[in-house]
């Protein structure tokens, strides 16, 4: 017999009746996709670490202050919220997000890796390093729209109400930034499977 | 008249944010012109190049969230 999985809102109900063990399965639950849209705002690993930690901080001062109403709707919310902190971030800092080189800094993943070559282990970094790379490089409206989307599964709805903009707008900007990224994979010569 | 649905139709398409009524119109346009099945082939393409494994926070920045939490739950408790 398979076990129904717990759905957020009752992990949520649990914690703020006092069930601590239900935040660790929540932030374990989501954990990954609100650290990757923010590392790939920020492109600062280290960084990425702080404002992830921030944002569940938000999460967890928000959850006990009887203040949370987005019922349904928890990863899109806290993906807002990171998306919110990284922005500040780089407006009190007055500067524009750093492209650094991701090499020699994957002493902090923990990507597990099962059944798989080391040399195609190695390739599949490679060409992540460099689909990520290329990421960097869009316009910063299409990038977090693609980021939203791709990697931390927001709909098209979801990212327009996190963005202020129409559902048509955001579209739009993931089909220009799709566009870019065809071209600049096939100026790389990247092998589009 | 049947609507001809645009690059941006299958986007939400790939992303499955499309209606049954719009998958079925979506799929009978692919069928029909080459010129979407094209762009829906390059459309699919590019976003399968964009992958979709996921970076991991280090388990020390989970933890701290933990214990603050934890920290808070005591100060309501005692």
């Amino acid at each position: 017999m398979t076990k129904a999985k717990i759905s957020d809102q009752e992990l949520i109900d649990s914690y703020r009746s006092g069930n601590e063990m239900c935040l660790e399965t929540l932030i374990k639950r989501h954990k990954s996709k609100v650290f990757t849209t923010i590392y790939l705002i920020v492109h600062d690993r280290y960084l990425a670490e702080d404002l992830f930690q921030e944002t569940f901080i938000k999460v967890v001062q928000t959850f006990k202050s009887d203040k949370y109403n987005e019922e349904g709707k928890f990863l899109p919310w806290v993906l807002r919220i990171g998306r919110n902190l990284a922005i500040d971030y780089f407006r009190k800092a007055k500067r524009t997000p750093v492209i650094t080189d991701t090499a020699g800094n994957d002493v902090l993943s923990f990507i597990s890796i099962a059944e798989e070559s080391r040399e195609d282990q190695m390739m599949r970094k490679e060409n992540e390093r460099s689909i990520r790379d290329l990421i960097k490089l869009l316009p910063e409206e299409q990038r977090e729209v693609l980021i939203m989307r791709h990697y931390g599964d927001m709909s098209f709805k979801e990212i327009a109400d996190a963005t202020g903009v129409s559902i048509n707008t955001a579209l739009g900007r993931m089909r220009y930034a799709l566009n870019n990224m065809r071209k600049m994979m096939q100026e790389k010569e990247m092998v589009l499977r | 008249m049947r609507k001809t649905f645009t690059p941006d139709d299958l986007i939400r398409f790939i992303y499955r944010e499309t209606s049954e009524k719009e998958e079925l119109g979506i799929v009978e346009q692919l069928a029909s012109d080459p010129e979407f099945l094209n762009e829906y082939r390059q459309l699919v393409k590019t976003i399968t190049a964009l992958g979709d494994s996921l970076e991991e926070p280090h388990p020390t920045s989970v933890n701290i969230v933990l214990e603050y939490s934890a920290a808070l739950h005591e100060k309501t408790v005692f």
